[in-house]
């Protein structure tokens, strides 16, 4: 049921509707609730007969996934009837504990499981509160429960998330040239999309059921669709061209289809770029702004009357993009002319034998998407004027999971920076950027008159925030956070410190350790035994589990959590219910039980809440809920106070949407849905703030980050901390240059599996056996010859770290350099009979190790450096 | 955007004389170990004084390790605190623009949302 509640214009959204028996029966028999396949959390509606789930399929009342559903939805059925599904508590009998090795679990009480944990949390709390680390994936009221707890006890630990690459540089990006969390195009209005080491339209991401058919729709109406990928996936099978792109250098594309706009073709939009960036700024000699001596504001030179202004000057009209003056006595330059100079480093040929896609090929795109960014034009929406630049060049998980990763990002998005294609319309979008409704909030300017602060980052999140990053300082955390400035996490480094804590100077280690269900082993790092070695430091390793995979294999006690069938959450979907980019509607979408869970299982809130309580904090729980929350009079949670999952859920609606939008009309309703203004559809001009298009704060954060690492001993390259992108080869592309290996392993996704929890399903499991890509790993035909292999042979794949035996799938659509893995298979633990044995665990043939991240962002570099043998 | 009234679970701390206000500043979980141990700060600033004000305030009060970790260099409030007057986080109010009339200042550090 759909409930436009500002009262406004009621006509109501297109959406599919799904034909066919299943829409003849009345709603009622239908329960809308959020589907947890994946990280997207679409809204389903939900068939029970005679107490069973009898059929899920997409409820088409939400503007997330509009009816529609992936295959991943559709077995979640088969997920939750899980035959192998925890359903009591256990505990590991054999103390030792290892890959592979059985741990021995004994059920226990959950009274017995309870007080564990709460004792350890007591000791834990009273030794020294960083002693706790917690890791959380997904969007249920069990990570945010969590999150109170590491923020009342004083943790700095909670990891909230598991990829060694996710959110290394997107999220930080995003938050600092536009304000939100993530990105996506604006589908309905763009003309042109170049999916750079993503799937996004087609196969994955954020709301791929409604990306998908939204991208179909652009398609029909004539977008073109460019995908930049060392493989030939699913994207690139949809698009118009596909540009096998060499593994590791995107930065070099970046910075060629920048060289041919700014210096070849001269497509870039002078007004936002002087009105609305950094771009104007000057810089000196030693690469930092030239400041006004007294309020040390940077400096630009206007043109309409030649005189040096602050940035804020009232009478500011024409910032030079272009020239040398000399201010305070020394050559400054606008920052702009370094960024053309930059780029011109780039020219197309270069980039050729850097990335092997052809300089004319990459001349012609750069060209093409220039001009369909119709700089300068204007759109009329809801009779407001906007900037139109139906562009995109969107980038995702491919060029961030490097050991480059900043500068290769960094490259990509500035060309749709120096096009003034961000927030408006036909541009690619940064979700969630700014609200009006029920909750204001709107990014700001801070200092230097840059975009500072997030807008809307969801309740009960913070922003570490690339700018203007923190200074570094001798590190206490197990994680070096300290040491890395502008990063917005730092997990990657967990399993290196535990390694080698005097290398560090990190006297701190970590005794308790609770995860949610998830697969960090398998997906969160590198090289295997280093993770398994962290986890087995840790004194007391709790994890909330569905199916008990191969992270709970190094558990120690294990607490049986509901499905999503059987849960009920706050948060529907992700991104606390991000609107689709450019939409007119925003929406709320709950999750809710469907079933109540097996004899055993329990509400893993409400099992916290008797944590917290026996840990003595519960009281402290509650003004961090609080704020947390949301909650407003008469809704607050008192101390000396007990309240059940379902009285907070209760009290967070009302204090959000009003007394008569409490838990019980959501539960009946679903999802409420509500108009946007045209400057939360579009807020890129609306935004009070500039962006920068030239990274000056990098200079001081590096110089801070050497002198504390030289204290400390450390020899780092700190010159990627450079305001400019460059590109720099990594290991395995100087290796394979040298013939030292066979082939880059590249990871891609599927859109039918979902991190490592897919393929224990017999549904994904016979789609995977099907379509025979899935658990193959695909080799070049060139590469095939000279190895003598044939498709469907099996063959080794050997890396520093692990040797693995895969099935060859020998194909053209895929760069001649490089393998291709797909999903996260190679599974080996006992709880997941179906999965064992098939497919390749891509993670675990990444070498790991600080030498191997990104010194700025901390990404694993996620080129797996292969010898290619026939088996 | 008007400031709201001190929420029910504040405790009422605010006294305005003819040129100050009081704000009672709460320090929650890891800040508090940045402040050596501190639990809360009283502040007395200005009538007009803006929660960016307050923050070098607070930092002269807590320490050069809280000011370190918390302010930028610049002596801004980091974007990875949360800040919230009298129960309402200063981005729904005029961010850290907004106009302190006494009451209550929670500050504390929350989760990053990291990725998938």
């Amino acid at each position: 049921m759909v409930t436009l509640l500002r009262g406004r214009d009621t006509r109501p959204q297109t959406v599919h509707r799904p034909g066919g028996e299943r829409h003849e029966s009345p709603t009622a028999e239908w329960v809308p609730t959020t589907c947890r396949m994946c990280l997207v959390g679409c809204g389903i509606l939900v068939k029970v007969e005679n107490g069973r789930v009898a059929n899920v399929i997409g409820n088409p009342d939400t503007p997330k996934n509009r009816g529609r559903m992936c295959a991943k939805g559709k077995s979640g059925i088969m997920n939750h009837y899980n035959v192998n599904r925890v359903t009591t508590p256990l505990k590991r009998t054999n103390p030792e504990k290892g890959i592979g090795v059985d741990p021995g679990w004994q059920p226990i009480s959950w009274e017995e499981a309870i007080e564990t944990v709460s004792a350890k949390l007591r000791q834990v709390i009273a030794d020294d509160p960083r002693k706790l680390y917690v890791q959380t994936w997904g969007l249920h009221d069990l990570r945010t429960l969590l999150g109170v707890l590491t923020t009342v006890v004083g943790s700095p630990y909670h990891q909230t998330g598991i990829s060694g690459t996710c959110g290394k540089t997107i999220h930080s990006i995003q938050f600092l040239t536009a304000g939100g969390l993530h990105q996506e195009p604006d589908f309905a209005h763009c003309n042109y999309l170049i999916d750079c080491g993503t799937q996004i339209g087609v196969a994955t991401r954020e709301g791929f059921n409604h990306q998908v058919p939204d991208c179909a729709r652009a398609r029909e109406r004539g977008m073109k669709l460019v995908v930049v990928d060392p493989i030939g996936n699913n994207a690139a099978a949809k698009a118009d061209e596909w540009l096998p792109i060499r593994p590791g250098t995107d930065a070099a594309f970046g910075l060629g289809m920048l060289n041919v706009l700014l210096n070849e073709v001269k497509i870039y939009d002078v007004e936002f770029l002087k009105h609305h960036t950094n771009a104007g700024y000057l810089a000196g000699p030693n690469k930092k702004y030239v400041r006004d001596q007294a309020t040390r504001k940077p400096l630009l030179y206007d043109l309409s009357d030649g005189v040096v202004k602050a940035y804020d000057d009232a009478t500011l009209a024409d910032p030079a993009l272009e020239g040398e003056y000399v201010v305070q006595g020394e050559r400054a330059r606008p920052a702009f002319v370094l960024l053309k100079e930059r780029a011109a480093q780039y020219p197309p040929e270069r980039v050729e034998e850097i990335t092997s896609i052809p300089a004319a090929t990459l001349r012609r795109i750069a060209r093409e998407f220039g001009e369909a960014a119709r700089v300068g034009a204007m759109a009329t929406i809801d009779g407001v004027e906007v900037p139109y630049r139906p562009v995109a060049l969107e980038w995702c998980r491919g060029p961030q999971g490097h050991k480059h990763a900043w500068h290769h990002t960094w490259a990509l998005h500035l060309v749709n920076l120096v096009l003034g294609a961000i927030n408006v319309v036909g541009s690619l979008h940064s979700t969630d950027t700014a609200k009006n409704w029920p909750v204001r909030n709107w990014p700001e300017a801070g200092e230097d008159g840059l975009l500072m602060s997030g807008g809307h980052i969801g309740r009960g999140y913070g922003n570490n925030s690339a700018f203007p990053g923190r200074p570094a300082h001798k590190p206490e955390r197990c994680d070096l956070f300290e040491l890395f400035p502008v990063a917005r996490h730092t997990r990657t480094f967990v399993p290196e410190v535990a390694r080698h804590p005097d290398k560090y100077g990190i006297v701190q280690r970590v005794e308790l350790v609770i995860h949610s269900p998830g697969n960090q082993i398998m997906g969160g790092w590198g090289e295997l035994q280093a993770v398994a070695d962290w986890y087995r430091s840790v004194d007391l390793v709790v994890g909330f589990a569905v199916e008990l995979n191969e992270t709970h294999e190094l558990d120690d006690v294990v607490l049986p959590a509901p499905t999503y069938l059987e849960e009920d959450s706050f948060t529907g979907t992700h991104g606390d219910d991000s609107p689709v980019s450019g939409e007119a509607v925003g929406f709320h979408q709950i999750q809710q039980k469907v079933v109540p869970p097996p004899e055993g299982v329990r509400d893993p809130v409400d099992v916290l809440l008797e944590v917290y309580h026996r840990a003595g904090i519960l009281d402290e729980t509650h003004p961090v809920m609080n704020r947390v929350f949301g909650l407003k009079a008469p809704y607050l949670l008192e101390p000396g106070k007990r309240y059940s999952h379902e009285e907070l859920l209760d009290r967070q609606f009302k204090s959000r949407y009003g007394e008569e939008f409490g838990w019980g009309w959501f539960k009946e309703h679903g999802v409420l849905v509500h108009k946007r203004d045209v400057d939360e559809r579009y807020p890129g001009r609306f935004l009070k703030a500039r962006v920068p298009v030239y990274l000056e704060h990098f200079v001081e954060r590096g110089e801070e980050v050497e002198a504390v690492v030289g204290e400390m001993g450390l020899s780092w390259d700190l010159s990627e901390y450079d305001p400019l992108p460059e590109w720099r080869s990594c290991e395995p592309f100087v290796q394979l240059q040298k013939g030292e290996i066979d082939a880059i392993g590249v990871h891609y996704k599927l859109p039918y599996t979902y991190g490592a929890q897919g393929n224990a399903n017999p549904w994904i499991d016979e789609l995977c056996e099907r379509l025979p890509h899935s658990y193959g790993v695909l080799i070049h035909e060139a590469l095939a010859r000279r190895k003598g292999i044939k498709d469907g042979d099996a063959v080794w794949l050997e890396s520093p770290v692990r040797r693995v035996k895969a099935v060859a799938r020998v194909t053209q659509m895929v760069h001649p350099e490089v393998v291709g893995i797909a999903g996260h298979a190679g599974h080996w633990a006992q709880g997941k009979p179906l999965s064992r044995g098939k497919g390749v665990n891509f993670n675990s043939l990444l070498p790991y190790g600080p030498e191997k991240m990104d010194v700025i962002s901390t990404a694993l570099d996620h080129c797996a450096p292969l010898k290619v043998s026939r088996a | 955007m008007a400031v709201p009234p001190e929420p029910a679970d504040t405790v009422a701390g605010s006294r305005i004389a003819a040129d100050v206000v009081t704000v009672k500043v709460v320090l929650m979980g890891e800040l508090r170990r940045w402040a050596g141990g501190k639990r809360e700060v009283e502040v007395q600033m200005p009538v007009g004084s803006t929660l960016q004000a307050l923050a070098g305030r607070v930092a002269a009060l807590c320490g050069p390790g809280f000011a370190q970790r918390a302010l930028t260099k610049e002596g801004a409030w980091q974007p990875h605190v949360a800040v919230f007057i009298n129960g309402v986080q200063m981005g729904e109010l005029e961010g850290t623009k907004t106009v302190l009339s006494g009451g209550q200042v929670e500050l504390m550090l929350l989760p990053t949302y990291e990725g998938g």
